[in-house]
């Protein structure tokens, strides 16, 4: 079959059955690729003679004789498409995986086209922009800033991929060739509870192509983890590469390698498995009663709080009296509420790739968010030297928190192992909602208690967690979810009491937000509820109860390090000023408003560490190395412009190395915002040390005071003398020794970041829909490192928070079968779907933090489902208690007065009474899951020789 | 995907050659758009594929005095952006909500008429009827019929152009079983709702294909499509209506109004009908038309919601149709 693609002639034919996108990546052209290979995302969109289509829904056959676009192909060589450097300009992307399609598409659009966006870029999805700066691109706005030494922190500096990405030349984990590949594909269970009895293989076997089939007595029987965190015990290990017992419809069963994705699934059809079906669960409530199906009976049980109850993490803490602190109260306000399953949907699909090189070693290039933890992972699994594995990112598709988890380089280093071959396993878009980790369901129950004038006299929250069939983050988000959100009012009686419990639910993951989003969904709604009850402006009870300044962790000196006062007035004066869309006319629009804050602790709740290698190059430039990992969040561009401000060099003078762990030294990885949290107080330090050297030198060499000295645009400058770096290197004896420093940060706690968020939306009773009119956000984020960055992290964040609010849910059924694995019926926001938010700053800056930032990568999404909730109850009159908003609950809330949401029940207090008698064992484990988080750990600082 | 035989003819009569007369065997494809997403997930696993991407006959539209016949491989995009779209306000509206860029160019007329329905149990392999309906009622039928679903039968009829085009009255034109066999079919016969599994839910033989859509001279018919969607994205509605109605003196002398994603088959509301003719287009008597379409309605455990959207909608296509949308839209 002859075609053209990007003016360049090819014939060849396609396999049986191709679509163009995997034809055209078969040929080399890897900027088209893939979100969900079903025509929802528009990833893999190319010109067909010059218009726009999801190529993943052509047939490769139709391509023949036609002309192909892709955007490697959009402008000659070296040379950038109008629309290509617009989008440079706006640095419209962050992760970049969606940003091949959205160019093909916007730059397809005539200018009358471009005015009407929303609905032109319907089959274009994003997830980590908010679409803001995408809008910016195609208007043509740039924000960029001139890279200029010196002034790095503070400054719109460009992502370091931009121009590679634009054209179309950064590879993501599957964009590479490689010959001779195995494919591993594999069976998944049909059940949701059920033991392996028979695995008859034969068929399979015989099938041309298949060279390897494995199940649970071909593997290690190794438990394990699939989280990674740094402090490997916070995740007890109850997961096996493959297991006879399968907890979960979709666990990984038999993994099948063969010589195309093809055959490998045609194998897979033909494995057939005898199961004994278990009792399955899939309620949390029901979990934890007596003659429950039980998940991990004696034996497997280690380090569950309560086997027979399911009961993987209880924890319960009080202080205060609370009892007593109702009894104070002139107001008490109770209500449940329910957060649903959300997905990640991160657009590139999880996978990986490895091959064993001549020298031994095994290499793993992948979409990891911890390279340096999935490395000491498969070490311990396969029994490896860690040094024998060499694990990598290039660039990453966005990850959110899903791939905080080893999911799929275990059976690829398998595949190796077993049989030589470079082996890929590359996720489908079903398999993400399958058996991908998701957003943990709460259930949740807040009491609250108040006086008239509005003070707080006693919080309860009692949360119960579905962590489903595996424990993985469960626990560590159970500990977040119980803490800032409650920690974000002052009040002296408090109790929280919560419980992760095992269902047979696809297990949930971490997930931005980590815990928070859902309780503070709870909480937030239920103080807007008690503040009508008192008569209370729902603003003005938020300045009464908010944390103080003097409450405020790390309050020092005259240092501002406080903003929440300002935020909350910055996002009052903004919704009342009238901005924003008016009402739609007619009387069927109800317009509210409403807000929803949030105090966030901004590091990991368990140990992280970083270590950060810096160094001068001859030619006067520096080297940076950090193992922090890059999928979007912008942190690799964030620790360049650290190092890059302390050095007085401009951003583009700092070569940096990200996310490998042959040329990194170690680091936790990139979760919980320790990306500039941690990591960029390592390379603070190193930056720092590295300056002192470099003054010291130069001090010694021109006979100056040490204390004068001072870097100044690639040079040290002393009064009235002045020496540049390439010359000092030259100069100094043993210089690439001298100039190279290494250090090490551990997370600390800092001072919380601060989040408001405001709405003012309009709800339809005629057609229950909800139409966001006008958003604000104001934070309180320290030093804004980069406002370009940040802001964009903002948008993505308010994004995925109205996507979980208004439209997104992971629908299971009773047999645990998802519904709904596709992007048509799990709906993700789309441009249309986000208003452009005007978004606040507060003045502050944080000395714990690096050059005074606070972390904020996941934090903007906390607050906005409970802000959105808030609005809607103004509009409307009835709260909205579950989650996602969707058209039948909304027409429940207008016209059907007896509310009672699925998913609920009203066995709460039954519970409570049981939770009274706690074991000793528990109590212990409820006093370290409280304790640990919070030791402090002084900032090391360790030399290198 | 199951390996195929990819075949492209080049004339009516060589796709109707190349057609099995058995089901299952062959797949008839046009844009794609639904087809190659089904093959993917194995939901339709044809031996060949017969494209009609080069059949030149299927990609014109004629127009003479009495009717515009538009070919079954014409874009969704290229019907909009005809002068005839025009006359048929209905369709035009109903294309301006479909998808995105990208589908609307790949997307053909005859394809999106005859898509598969969206039904979450047969797109997850459950079967059409989703075991005769059940898996459908005791589990999430938010998205479900909520008329003529006493059958088997739970899903809608996913095609967002077949209620403007049953509104307007338009025909098929149907080839084959052999080359000199035509049909000429109103289009809300085509659809039917399936009894048993064997059925499909079109009137159309394995060895047939849709090679023609006849839109009738409006003759002053006025028309409108409205979509009520949670969201502005690129989902499916959760309830259509589209509506043609002749006005004559102040007075609606015909009409008809049909609801898409409410039924297994676009639903013709003779209920709305009977309340809207003889009577002046005006918000209430709109709300009436709309009542009275809802008042037959039998929703499902989870889908009462919908009967309400249908009412709305039903009200929002003739108040659109007359020209008296009024904010609020
Ligand atoms: S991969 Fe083709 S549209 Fe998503
Ligand atoms: S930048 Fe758009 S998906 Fe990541």
């Amino acid at each position: 079959m002859k075609l053209r693609v990007n003016g360049q002639e090819f014939d060849r034919e396609p396999a049986p059955g191709q679509c163009l996108r995997t034809y055209l990546r078969d040929l080399g052209w890897f900027a088209v690729r893939k979100g969900c290979d079903a025509g929802d995302c528009g990833a893999c969109t190319v010109w067909f003679d010059g218009r726009p289509v999801h190529s993943c829904l052509v047939p490769a056959f139709r391509a023949e004789n036609r002309e192909v676009t892709t955007l490697e192909g959009l402008a000659p060589d070296g040379q950038l498409h109008p629309m290509q450097e617009s989008f440079l300009q706006a640095q419209a992307f962050q992760c970049g995986f969606c940003t091949s399609g959205m160019i093909m598409t916007c730059a397809s659009l005539g200018e009358e086209d471009k005015q009407d966006l929303p609905f032109r870029l319907k089959g274009n999805l994003c997830r980590c922009t908010g679409y803001r700066a995408i809008e910016d691109a195609v208007r043509g706005r740039a924000v960029v800033d001139e890279d200029v030494a010196g002034r790095a922190c503070g400054s719109n500096i460009g992502s370091t991929f931009a121009t590679g990405l634009v054209r179309g030349r950064e590879h993501y984990t599957m964009d590479c060739a490689i010959d001779n590949l195995l494919h591993v594909k594999v069976v998944r269970s049909p059940h949701a509870h059920a033991k392996v009895l028979r695995i008859r293989q034969d068929a399979a076997k015989a099938l041309p192509g298949v060279r390897l089939i494995v199940t649970w007595e071909d593997v290690p029987r190794k438990p394990f983890t699939t989280a990674t965190h740094d402090e490997y015990h916070c995740n007890p290990d109850d997961t096996y590469l493959l297991d006879n017992v399968v907890r979960f419809r979709g666990q990984r069963v038999v993994a099948v390698y063969a010589d195309s994705e093809a055959i490998a699934e045609e194998a897979c059809r033909l494995i057939e498995i005898d199961y004994e079906v278990l009792p399955a669960v899939f309620d949390p409530e029901e979990a934890m009663q007596p003659g429950a199906p039980q998940l991990f009976p004696e034996g497997a049980a280690a380090r569950i709080d309560d086997p027979a109850r399911n009961i993987f993490k209880h924890t319960e803490s009080e202080i205060g009296d609370v009892a007593r602190g109702f009894e104070e109260a002139d107001e008490v306000y109770e209500g449940e509420y329910f957060t649903q399953r959300v997905q990640h949907v991160h657009l590139e699909t999880h996978g990986s790739i490895a091959w064993k090189s001549d020298d031994g070693r095994i290499h793993v290039r992948t979409d990891t968010q911890t390279p340096h933890l999935i490395q000491e992972k498969l070490a311990y699994l396969f029994s490896l030297d860690p040094k024998s594995l060499h694990v990598f990112s290039e660039r990453v598709g966005g990850g959110f928190g899903a791939k905080q988890e080893m999911l799929t380089e275990d059976l690829c280093v398998l595949g190796v192992l077993k049989t030589g071959r470079p082996t890929k396993w590359e996720w489908t878009r079903g398999e993400e909602f399958i058996a991908g980790p998701g957003r943990h369901p709460y259930q949740m129950r807040v009491k609250l208690g108040a006086r008239r004038d509005g003070t707080l006299t006693a919080i309860e929250l009692r949360a119960v967690s579905n962590t489903g069939a595996y424990r993985n983050h469960g626990g560590e988000v159970l500990a977040a979810a119980l803490r800032s959100p409650v920690e974000t009012y002052r009040c002296p009686n408090k109790k929280g009491a919560g419980y992760a419990v095992h269902t047979n639910a696809i297990p949930a993951g971490a997930f931005r937000g980590f815990g928070r989003t859902q309780t503070t969904f709870a909480i937030e709604s239920a103080i807007d509820e008690l503040a009508e009850k008192l008569g209370i402006d729902p603003i003005e009870m938020r300045r009464i109860n908010m944390l103080r300044e003097d409450r405020a962790p790390g309050a020092e000196g005259s240092t501002k390090i406080y903003g929440a006062d300002q935020c909350v007035d910055f996002v009052e004066q903004a919704l009342n000023s009238g901005r924003g869309e008016p009402k739609p006319a007619g009387d069927m629009w109800r317009e509210g408003r409403g807000i929803a804050i949030h105090f966030h602790e901004s590091s990991p709740p368990s140990q992280h560490r970083s270590q950060a290698d810096l160094f001068l190059g001859p030619n006067g430039t520096f080297h940076l190395a950090n193992g922090l990992a890059e999928f979007g969040n912008g942190s690799m561009n964030a620790i360049r412009q650290i190092a890059a401000q302390v050095l007085g060099v401009r951003a583009a003078d700092v070569e940096t190395v990200v996310a490998d762990t042959d040329r990194t030294p170690y680091d936790a990885g990139t979760f919980a915002c320790a990306g500039t949290s941690v990591s960029g107080k390592a390379v603070e330090l190193a930056a720092r040390a590295l300056k002192d050297r470099l003054i010291a030198a130069a001090a010694r060499r021109l006979g100056c005071p040490v204390a004068d000295g001072k870097l100044i645009d690639g040079h040290v400058v002393f009064a009235g003398q002045s020496i540049g770096f390439a010359e000092l290197y030259r100069q100094t004896p043993q210089a690439d020794q001298e100039f190279h420093v290494t250090r090490l940060a551990v997370a600390t706690p800092n001072s919380p970041a601060f989040l408001v968020q405001g709405f003012r939306v309009a709800v339809n009773t005629d057609t229950c829909e909800i139409r966001i009119l006008q958003s604000v956000h104001a934070v309180d984020a320290g030093t804004v490192l980069n406002p370009m960055q940040l802001a964009g992290q903002i948008e993505g964040g308010i994004a995925h928070g109205i996507g979980t609010t208004l439209f997104e849910r992971v629908v299971i059924d009773e047999e645990g079968e998802v519904l709904n694995a596709t992007l048509r019926n799990y709906r993700i926001p789309a441009f249309a779907d986000i208003p452009r938010s005007e978004i606040y700053y507060a003045d502050t800056r944080d000395p714990a933090g690096p050059m005074g930032a606070k972390a904020m990568g996941e934090a903007p999404i906390i607050p906005i489902s409970a802000a959105l909730g808030n609005a809607v109850k103004d509009a409307i009159g009835v709260r909205l208690s579950s989650l996602p908003f969707s058209a039948d609950r909304v027409y429940e809330a207008l016209y059907d007065s007896e509310l009672d949401w699925p998913g609920l029940n009203k066995r709460w207090t039954a519970e409570l009474d049981q939770a009274e008698q706690l074991t000793e064992l528990q109590r212990d484990n409820v006093r370290h899951a409280d304790e640990a988080p919070s030791e402090d750990v002084p900032n090391e600082a360790l030399e290198k020789s | 995907m199951k390996a195929f035989e990819y075949a492209a003819p080049r004339s009516e009569s060589e796709v109707l050659e190349l057609l099995s007369g058995e089901a299952g065997h062959t797949e008839v494809l046009a844009g794609g758009t639904d087809l190659v997403g089904l093959m993917k997930k194995m939901i339709v696993t044809p031996d060949r594929v017969v494209s009609l991407s080069r059949v030149a006959s299927l990609k014109k539209i004629e127009a003479d005095s009495t009717a515009v016949r538009v070919g079954a491989m014409v874009s969704l995009d290229e019907l909009a952006e005809n002068p005839v779209s025009e006359f048929y306000p209905a369709i035009r509206q109903a294309i301006d909500e479909i998808a995105s860029l990208q589908l609307r160019s790949q997307g053909t007329l005859g394809g999106e008429l005859c898509q598969r329905p969206r039904c979450w149990y047969f797109r997850d392999g459950h079967g059409l009827l989703a075991a005769r309906g059940k898996d459908v009622v005791e589990g999430d039928s938010r998205f479900h019929a909520i008329f003529g679903n006493a059958g088997p039968a739970k899903f809608v009829c996913p095609s967002r152009l077949a209620p403007a085009l049953v509104a307007l009255d338009a025909r098929l034109r149907i080839l084959g079983p052999h080359s000199n066999d035509e049909t000429l079919m109103p289009l809300e016969a085509f659809y039917r709702t399936p009894k048993s599994e064997r059925e499909r839910e079109f009137l159309l033989d394995p060895n047939q294909f849709v090679a023609q859509v006849i839109l009738p001279h409006p003759e002053g018919r006025l028309s409108a499509s409205y979509e009520v969607r949670h969201g502005a994205g690129p989902e499916y509605p959760l309830v259509s209506a589209a509506s043609s109605i002749l006005v004559e003196r102040g007075r609606v002398v015909e009409a008809r109004v049909v609801l898409g994603q409410v039924a297994p088959t676009p639903w013709i509301s003779r209920e709305a009908i009977d309340a809207i003719v003889g009577r002046p287009v005006t918000p209430e008597t709109a709300e009436a038309a709309g009542e009275a379409a809802a008042s037959v309605a039998t929703p499902l455990r989870d889908n009462e919601y919908k009967v309400r959207l249908a009412k709305v909608a039903v009200k929002r296509s003739l108040l659109k149709a007359a020209g008296l949308e009024t904010g609020g839209f």
